[in-house]
């Protein structure tokens, strides 16, 4: 096999120069490693946040008070829902069910310690985990009584607190004491895992406010989300006398902005992957250095070859071989450096508490990294390479 | 006797900037098979361009060479490299052996480039360093020969793919008079085995191995002829070797 006898050549010559063959694989190596090392991580935090959208549920729908401006909804809230509003909306076919939600940042007392956090009034028939995807680690699932409450993974495990609360505990809120009747699941993000959930008529009365921003909803099985989505939307605008296309309120399902996070990330993961392979343009021309030198250290062997009979496919093919190498070695310790790096990341991440990163170690984006590295290898070898095909042959020979 | 190459009215005529240098002048010459020619000449007179045209490495400016009775002009890049592969060995005056590869490896350079498998080679490699008296040393790197060695060893690459033709410049100039006489011997044991052979030269000594004497002068052959009787090194000679 011809091929075969170029190739060991083709290493022969790069082992002979060893020093600057490995020092030109750096060159590679660097970019290689940052693209996939970010892409990775990239991923692993689009998987991770992902996997939460799933976990909450695609049947949900979120309508949120306040103007749609774009992307996301507006923070500027006009004017919040009622229950007439989470009425209508519950008339509305195919869904199951509507529940509006009432969140503040309040002051949590156990024992002697206290701790802010977010607390969450919710309905009474509703799930935790049908209301946030979040599973139960330990008792009940849903508060059923004013006076309990369900608490997130890091309440209980003493993150909020010093001392690990248990079911049965009693915190207090604004004075009003709770009984801890269940506890969640880790998801991975810490302000979810930092959350208590009470009863909707429980959070009206502690926090004396009787509207809410946001109303949850759940989709009948059988029935098109977005269909769903559409119908509320018309409904809603009617019962608040409003005229189209200046709602007050902005509806998404979870669908919805599942697609909408992914488009920025994709967006965000393609200008960092662009940032990076600016670093393997400069490996490429790195090859194309150290070709070009070994080019001309060997003018005189080229020439030889050419006497003994060698064509300028050979040649060219020899030089080639040598510069795709390069690409090809660089790319596969970079691909292995980039997966290391991500999960260092990843490793330091969960050290630190931060959950929402989940490296995947993904086989298109490693094809993807050894293709691009071997390509830069033929494209940055191939003008040095041909200038050695076409060396003229007493010429090289005369070379000193 | 049959003419392996001949050269038709050639001229070489090499344009350096404004100028034209004329390297050889309407030239006319046969090498014959099993021929043993020493071409000489002071430097610039044209010795190198002959060999190089005589080796297929370049095409005449004007005039023809006929190749095993085949027209050259009409031949290809790749056809002349086919050539030069299967039927032509070169030997260079400073050896230009690939530094970091074996003996054994820059024996086999040239099977690389033909459509021959290296593994049917090596064998025919050994044989052939056992025969230039390099036996056993296979696996030694250039570094590791001396001047002597290392031509021996591109005599060795030079007859790998068993060409007909010898073609060696200078092949003595680097080397003390022992290592070239030994050089100068190998090519006269494979003269006697039906090889033909052109070395260029300007030593009369290395000349005199040869059978035929061309020599040459400002891009003209000036003389060609042939020596009578086999060359007797005079008792001056030898003690000039012993020095």
């Amino acid at each position: 096999m011809k091929a075969k006898e170029f190739f060991i050549f083709a290493i022969n010559n790069l082992k002979a120069r060893k020093i600057r063959s490995w020092l030109t694989i750096v060159g590679v190596v660097i970019g290689i490693a940052a693209i996939v090392g970010l892409l990775l991580l990239g991923q692993g935090l689009q998987n991770a946040v992902t996997e939460q959208f799933k976990k909450a549920g695609v049947d949900k729908i979120i309508v949120f008070a306040g103007k749609d401006v774009g992307a996301f909804y507006s923070m500027m809230v006009s004017k919040k829902f009622n229950d007439d509003d989470v009425k209508v909306i519950e008339k509305v076919a195919g869904v199951e069910k509507a529940t509006g939600m009432i969140a503040k940042v309040e002051k949590i007392e156990f024992g002697k310690e206290s701790a802010y956090t977010v607390v969450i009034g919710m309905d009474k028939d509703m799930s935790v985990e049908d209301f946030s995807g979040i599973s139960v680690e330990e008792g009940l699932g849903n508060v059923k009584s004013d006076d309990e409450m369900i608490i997130g993974y890091l309440v209980r495990h003493k993150d909020l607190f010093d001392k690990e609360v248990r079911i049965g505990d009693k915190l207090k809120i604004r004075g009003e004491e709770f009984k801890v009747v269940g506890s969640l699941n880790r998801i991975g993000n810490s302000q979810d895992d930092k959350q208590i959930y009470i009863t909707t008529d429980a959070a009206k009365k502690i926090f004396n406010e009787y509207d809410y921003s946001i109303i949850l909803v759940k989709v009948k099985k059988g029935f098109d989300v977005d269909d769903v989505a559409e119908e509320i939307k018309e409904k809603l605008r009617k019962h608040r006398g409003l005229k189209k296309e200046e709602e007050d309120f902005s509806i998404r399902t979870m669908g919805q902005m599942m697609e909408t996070f992914q488009n920025v990330f994709m967006i965000i993961q393609i200008i960092v992957a662009g940032i990076a392979a600016i670093s393997l343009v400069v490996g490429g021309v790195g090859i194309m250095n150290t070709m070009y030198t070994s080019v001309l250290e060997r003018t005189k062997i080229i020439g030889t070859m050419k006497a003994v009979g060698a064509k300028e496919k050979h040649i060219l093919a020899l030089f080639l071989i040598e510069s795709a190498l390069i690409g090809l070695v660089g790319g596969i310790i970079g691909v292995l450096l980039g997966i290391f790096f991500s999960k260092l990341v990843e490793y330091i991440a969960i050290g630190l508490g931060f959950y929402l990163i989940k490296i995947v170690i993904d086989a298109k984006i490693i094809a993807l990294a050894l293709a691009f590295s071997f390509v830069i290898g033929i494209i940055s070898g191939f003008m040095p390479s041909r200038h050695a095909a076409k060396l003229d042959a007493i010429e090289a020979l005369r070379y000193e | 006797m049959k003419k392996l190459i001949e050269l038709k009215r050639v001229w070489k005529i090499y344009t350096l900037g404004k100028n034209k240098v004329y390297a050889l002048r309407d030239i006319d010459f046969v090498l014959y098979e099993n021929d043993f020619v020493a071409i000489m000449g002071p430097s610039g007179s044209g010795k190198s361009t002959l060999l190089h045209l005589l080796g297929l490495l370049d095409k005449p400016t004007k005039g023809n060479i006929f190749f095993d009775g085949k027209e050259i002009m009409a031949l290809s890049k790749d056809e002349m490299a086919e050539i030069r592969n299967s039927k032509i060995g070169f030997i260079f005056q400073q050896f230009n052996l690939v530094p970091h590869l074996s003996a054994l490896e820059n024996v086999l350079l040239p099977v690389l480039f033909s459509d021959k498998e290296k593994s049917e080679k090596v064998e025919y490699a050994k044989k052939l360093l056992a025969m230039v008296g390099l036996g056993g040393r296979e696996n030694h790197k250039p570094t590791e020969l001396s001047g002597g060695e290392q031509q021996r060893v591109a005599i060795a690459r030079a007859l790998i793919n068993n060409p007909s033709i010898i073609l060696a410049d200078e092949p003595t100039g680097n080397l003390d008079s022992k290592s070239g006489k030994q050089i100068m011997e190998i090519l006269v044991d494979l003269w006697k085995n039906k090889k033909t052979i052109v070395v260029v030269t300007h030593d009369p000594l290395i000349a005199r191995f040869a059978k035929r004497l061309v020599g040459i002068r400002d891009g003209v052959i000036e003389r060609d002829h042939r020596f009578l009787k086999e060359y007797v090194w005079s008792k001056n000679e030898r003690e000039n070797e012993k020095n």
